[in-house]
């Protein structure tokens, strides 16, 4: 896309004024590092949003604040209890892109394989969309279709709530391709709650190589009340089959 | 459009269209050391340090530096006096066609700034942005990690 | 062993602080300022005529200051490969053809006052085609009755080798010693295999570019980043039909090559530009640009046939390969050549039999790539020894060390195989392959490795070795040269043709001649390359210019210390002989010296250029045995050594690029790369339904393997284990996703992740037992319905 107009903003209110005043082709920018693989020649103008706030990560009631113009990079370099971003961080892209793209960006315009839709969406975080009011939508409705749908014009990302890793309860994120650089062939983030050895609650999602990032209901609906063993995996071994895998998330048939 | 920004100590301004590229513009500004490999984010060649944070110019527009510092490899260090990651990679035998080496160089900047000391899979993490086709990286680590290990002594 | 002062000690690399320090040093940075921008049309079809193009639209358009196109430059057939003269490639190419070969050929380019304007100028360009069936891959483009690619009369070879454009067949080589089948009839064991070797691209950090513009005595002055100066210069007066007087060819730092510049792509059309304008002309490839119309490693499709005795010698040894060259035959004879003469050599049989052919396909152009024929056979034949020692119950080192060549031995493939001739007979002087072997199987603790066929799983891991050869220079063709120049404070002009891109080679040639005179290396100021100035060197390729440029570097500071002596002897009255040179002086044999920046006589000498080509007849062959820790992929018994093995054959750590999806799918014949994935709102990924079920397959390995072993779903102790074993499943994964010590509560993510997947699939596993028994064969050929 070819930016024929730059605009800073320097506040929300003043974002939403601009974006508003300047039409249908006026688009945040927030780091911009998307741009590189949007190759046509739209015309855009564009409204950088990144003296507006809405920077770092805040500790409430068990949630994690996090501001939508944070960077990658200070999602890795945060660390605290319950805190799992700062390793979906780590395998994003390279240090340059961790400091140039913030999670909002990240997330408002979803391409497949973007790292964290799929994180979120089995953290079940909120996202909140300051607009003439603010709404809330919760990741799996979020992520549910493209989330510009969600935006009225001017409207912007300005927070998501993390829920923390509580006691008894576990995350995962696996990205699988050749090296962090590359687009990910498949993403995979999955968060469980446990009592005891039983399974009382999970949430698993993918990403890449499905058209949006998405959750596996009826995968989870069978992991929950499951025991988990200790061992014994190896005999299961070679039964593993890609297919139940894949079928339950129905969104992945061709 | 006219941007005011501060490159390598010195305010500079500049006109510039809103789809020009901090690359260019920083190459247009006589910053030759700043290298343009893939011109799409994934090499690092393009590399600047924005605020003390490292960044692909490549990908930035030039707007988005208005009132802000930028620094290149030639405010850095230079023949006679250069930086102890220079000499540091200069030395090891680091260098071969040297066209990556201004990212490497700012990469490495930027974390020792913040962390004169990292270990290696700190070093690993910040410097996974810059890719190298002649050394295969062992020297460019090797050079880094000695830098790091006098840094701790 | 001779005492060195400067070689063989570490010196610091001589331009490596400027090149730290962000110097202008590069093409991109010494272009004019006022320069033209050149951008080009590319073609959109694999094969294809241009039934007519009109430009008059472009013409009008801002900026627009030319336009080249077939219909308004010369036609001069020719090769765009960097080789020697006269070429062993075939002259099947022309600045602009009436007829496209392969999607990314270049049609017609356009110079603009700046890049914008030209793009803008390129899609105005009306061209109508008229498509030709097309050809993918080396099967097809054999065929009888296949499409011909190159069916122009001009096509044709300089020199007299095989050449059948009107089959596709690029080229082709063949030798023979003994009876090959009677001896695999004869054999105690025989193996047949077959193998293919992908695309790869080189993927240097500096892409092509190239900059022209005219002097005050209208001469074109060509600054590229190039291996092979001196082959540019001779190419652009060839393909501009210009004397070679009236072109400089400057080649200033280089982002590397790796063979990729060994070709004259860009250099023409932008000379063309300069002198049709009479501007400064620039070009630069994009990434995108680069990895499609610059040049690949040639794919080659071998079949091997090896034929053994009970004792483990080797009696028949049999390849018969074909590259795919792609839409051009740059490098195909030298490439296919070198996939047997490098390699066969290496291992003894009593017969020989070999088979190079190149086939032309409507697909990017194969060329020069590090390693250049040799890695690809070297992938096939090593496989092959392995397989062998298999089957006679050896092991596989042993086998290697029995039949591998040694000192003073010779073989008759030199002989057999030159560049498009005979080759040159030569004995190996010598060679440490045992002690490679000796030394590597120590290392990496060979004896404890075991077998792959004792080991269970899909992914077994292992221990694996290959052993190569590679050659350096071909004797009695390439040559380099060098020019000294003594100034009146000791320091030296070093001029050399060659090509410095990164490797070093400067240092390395300002070393031997600090060597040779006696001073030290930063007395040294090394140029390299110049046409006008600096003598002829064929370039930087084939691993060659610190034995054959540095020879020549050797013979020139020889000659200039010999004057040196001679002055010094007359200073201090003895003879010449009695001077020592050493430390920036000259020592007379009482004890006496005079410096080299004597206040008594300024010693101002100039050499050269003193050529080296006779002197250069040994032919360099490297050999190397390389171990590497590997794993083999297997399923249902089959393992997959295919899969496997590049790891350990193809040369770099890196990843060339991607590797094409070529002459398959709905995309036939356009490579796709992964990294230039075109999106807007509806996404299409190039993702096969295979691709998909193998990273599920590694997946779920990789979950197994990070739970093997674990009795607790708590505690470090965990943790770690995970870790390690994750290490060991994906070593660039587990880097980035091991457990950190950072405080998360005692929740293991990477338990329960694998938990958590290795739960989900008990169901589904007991659920489709049945299903699965009942449908074997959907199972195994399809995972994803």
């Amino acid at each position: 896309m070819k930016l024929t107009a730059y605009h800073r903003a320097k506040s929300l209110a003043d974002a939403r004024r601009l974006l508003k005043e300047l039409g249908p082709t006026a688009m945040p920018l927030a780091g911009a590092s998307s741009h590189s693989f949007v190759k046509n020649d739209d015309e855009k103008i564009g409204v950088d949003i990144a003296d507006i706030g809405f920077e770092g990560v805040e500790c409430k009631n068990g949630h994690f604040v996090v501001g939508a113009n944070t960077r990658i990079a200070d999602l890795q370099a945060f660390h605290a209890p319950g805190w799992v971003l700062d390793r979906v961080a780590l395998r994003f892209v390279s240090q340059p892109l961790r400091n140039m793209t913030t999670i909002g960006g990240n997330i408002s315009r979803v391409f497949p394989w973007n790292d964290f839709p799929v994180a979120l969406l089995a953290l079940n975080a909120t996202m909140t969309i300051s607009g003439e009011a603010k709404t809330s939508h919760l990741a799996s409705v979020f992520f549910d279709g493209q989330p510009s749908r969600l935006f009225q014009p001017g409207d912007l990302l300005t927070e998501i709530s993390v829920p923390e890793i509580g006691e008894g309860s576990g995350f995962g994120y696996h990205k699988e391709s050749l090296v962090n650089m590359d687009f990910s062939h498949l993403t995979i983030a999955a968060w469980i709650r446990r009592e005891g050895r039983t399974i009382r609650d999970a949430r698993v999602a993918v990403g890449a190589g499905v058209p949006l990032p998405c959750r596996l209901s009826a995968l989870e609906a069978e992991l929950v009340g499951k025991k988990m063993r200790r061992g014994g995996h190896r005999r299961r071994r070679g039964s593993a089959s890609g297919r139940c895998f894949l079928e339950r998330g129905s969104r992945i048939q061709q | 459009m006219n941007i005011q920004f501060t490159l390598n100590g010195k305010l500079r301004t500049a006109e510039v269209e809103a789809n020009t590229k901090l690359a260019d513009l920083l190459r247009e500004l006589g910053c030759a050391s700043v290298k343009i490999g893939c011109n799409e984010g994934a090499c690092g060649s393009c590399a600047v340090n924005v605020d003390g944070r490292l960044i692909n110019s490549c990908l930035t527009y030039a707007g988005q530096v208005n009132g802000r510092t930028v620094e290149t490899v030639e405010a850095i260090g230079s023949l006679d006096h250069p930086h102890p990651i220079q000499d540091a990679l200069v030395e090891e035998g680091a260098i071969q066609c040297g066209y990556c080496m201004p990212g490497v160089i700012l990469a490495a900047k930027a974390l020792f700034d913040k962390n004169p000391s990292p270990t290696e899979e700190e070093l690993a993490v910040a410097l996974d942005g810059q890719l190298c086709r002649c050394t295969g990286y062992q020297k460019i680590e090797s050079a880094l990690r000695k830098l790091a290990s006098e840094a701790r002594s | 062993m001779k005492k060195f002062n400067v070689v063989a000690k570490s010196v610091r690399k001589i331009d490596s602080l400027s090149l730290a320090t962000g110097k202008p040093m590069f093409v991109a940075d010494l272009k004019p300022a006022d320069s033209l921008y050149v951008k080009a049309l590319w073609s959109p079809h694999a094969h294809a005529r241009i039934v007519s193009i009109d430009v008059s639209e472009a013409e009008k358009m801002p900026g627009v200051h030319c336009i080249l196109h077939h219909g308004n430059v010369p036609r001069v057939v020719h090769t765009t490969a960097g080789q020697g003269f006269p070429e062993p490639s075939p002259y099947d190419s022309f600045l602009f053809d009436n007829k496209v070969r392969f999607v990314g050929d270049r049609v017609a380019a356009v110079a603009a006052d700046t890049p914008e304007q030209a793009a803008a100028a390129v899609k105005a360009i009306k061209v109508v085609y008229e498509e030709l069936p097309a050809v993918f891959t080396i099967d097809d483009a054999l065929k009888p009755g296949a499409p011909v690619i190159h069916d122009e009369p001009e096509a044709h070879v300089p020199i007299p080798v095989p050449y059948e454009p009107q089959r596709n067949l690029a080229a082709r080589v063949a030798m023979d010693v003994g009876d090959v089948e009677a001896e695999l009839k004869a054999a105690d064991t025989m193996l047949d295999r077959e193998f293919y070797t992908d695309y790869a691209h080189h993927c240097p950090i500096e892409p092509h570019i190239v900059t022209a513009h005219l002097d005050v005595d209208g001469r074109v002055i060509v600054t590229t980043s190039t291996q092979v100066p001196f082959h540019v210069r001779r190419i652009v007066a060839q393909v501009l039909q210009i004397p070679v007087r009236r072109i400089r060819v400057v080649k200033p730092r280089i982002g590397g090559g790796f063979g990729g510049k060994q070709e004259v792509l860009l250099e023409p059309v932008v000379a063309m530009f300069a002198l049709r304008t009479g501007r400064a002309v620039h070009w630069k490839y994009t990434r995108e640009e680069e990895f499609v119309s610059s040049r690949t490693r040639h794919p080659e499709k071998m079949r091997i046939r090896a034929g053994v005795k009970k004792d483990g010698s080797i009696s028949a040894l049999a390849l018969d390969c074909c590259t795919n060259s792609g839409a051009y035959g740059a490098h195909a004879l030298t490439v296919v050549c070198n996939s047997g003469s490098k390699i066969l050599p290496l291992y003894r049989s009593k017969t020989i039999h070999f088979v190079g052919e190149s086939a032309y396909t409507n697909l990017p152009v194969g060329g020069a790539y590090r390693g250049y024929g040799a890695t690809q056979s070297t992938f096939g034949i090593d496989c092959m020894m392995d397989e062998l020692a298999e089957m006679l119950g050896m092991d596989p080192l042993e086998f290697r060390r029995m039949n591998t060549i040694r000192s003073g031995e010779t073989s008759p493939v030199f002989r057999a195989l030159g560049e498009g001739k005979a080759g040159v007979e030569q004995s190996i002087g010598s060679c440490e392959m045992e002690k490679c072997m000796k030394l590597g199987a120590r290392e990496i603790g060979w004896k404890k490795r075991g077998r792959w066929q004792d080991k269970k799983g899909r992914f077994r891991r292992g221990i694996g070795m290959a052993s190569l050869m590679q050659g350096s220079s071909i004797p009695e063709i390439d040559m380099g040269a060098a020019t000294m120049k003594m100034n009146d404070d000791g320091s030296f002009n070093l001029l050399v043709g060659a090509t410095d891109i990164g490797t070093g080679s400067d240092t390395i040639l300002a070393q031997i001649a600090a060597e040779t005179v006696g001073c030290d290396v930063d007395k040294l100021i090394v140029y390299s390359s110049d046409t006008d100035t600096t003598p002829f060197d064929v370039g930087a390729y084939a691993s060659s210019t610190t034995y054959l440029s540095g020879m020549a570097v050797k013979n020139v500071a020889e000659k200039v210390a010999k004057q040196i002596a001679g002055v010094g002897a007359a200073m201090m009255e003895c003879k010449p002989k009695e001077i020592d040179l050493r430390d920036n002086c000259a020592f007379g044999p009482d004890g006496k010296s005079v410096t080299f920046s004597g206040n008594r006589a300024a010693l101002a000498l100039w050499v050269g250029p003193v050529p080296n080509w006779r002197d250069f007849l040994a032919y360099h062959a490297q050999v190397a045995a390389a171990f590497l820790r590997t794993f083999l992929r297997s399923g249902g018994g089959h393992v997959d050594r295919q899969g496997a093995r590049p790891a350990l054959c193809r040369s770099g750590g890196l990843r060339h690029g991607s590797e094409p999806e070529a002459g398959r799918g709905p995309d036939r014949g356009r490579r796709v790369e992964r990294n230039q994935l075109c999106v807007d709102g509806a996404v299409s990924l190039q993702f096969t339904r295979a691709d998909a079920q193998s990273i599920l397959r590694a997946l779920q390995d990789h979950v197994h393997a990070g739970q093997a072993g674990a009795e607790d779903h708590s505690g470090p102790q965990l943790r770690k284990r995970v870790a390690r074993t994750a290490q060991r499943a994906f070593p660039k994964f587990a880097s980035t996703a091991r457990s950190p010590a950072s405080p998360t509560p005692s929740t293991m993510p990477w338990a329960f992740v694998c938990a958590a997947l290795r739960s989900c699939r008990m169901p589904f596993g007991k659920r489709f037992k049945n299903a699965r028994a009942d449908n074997k064969r959907a199972d195994a050929a399809d995972d994803i319905e």
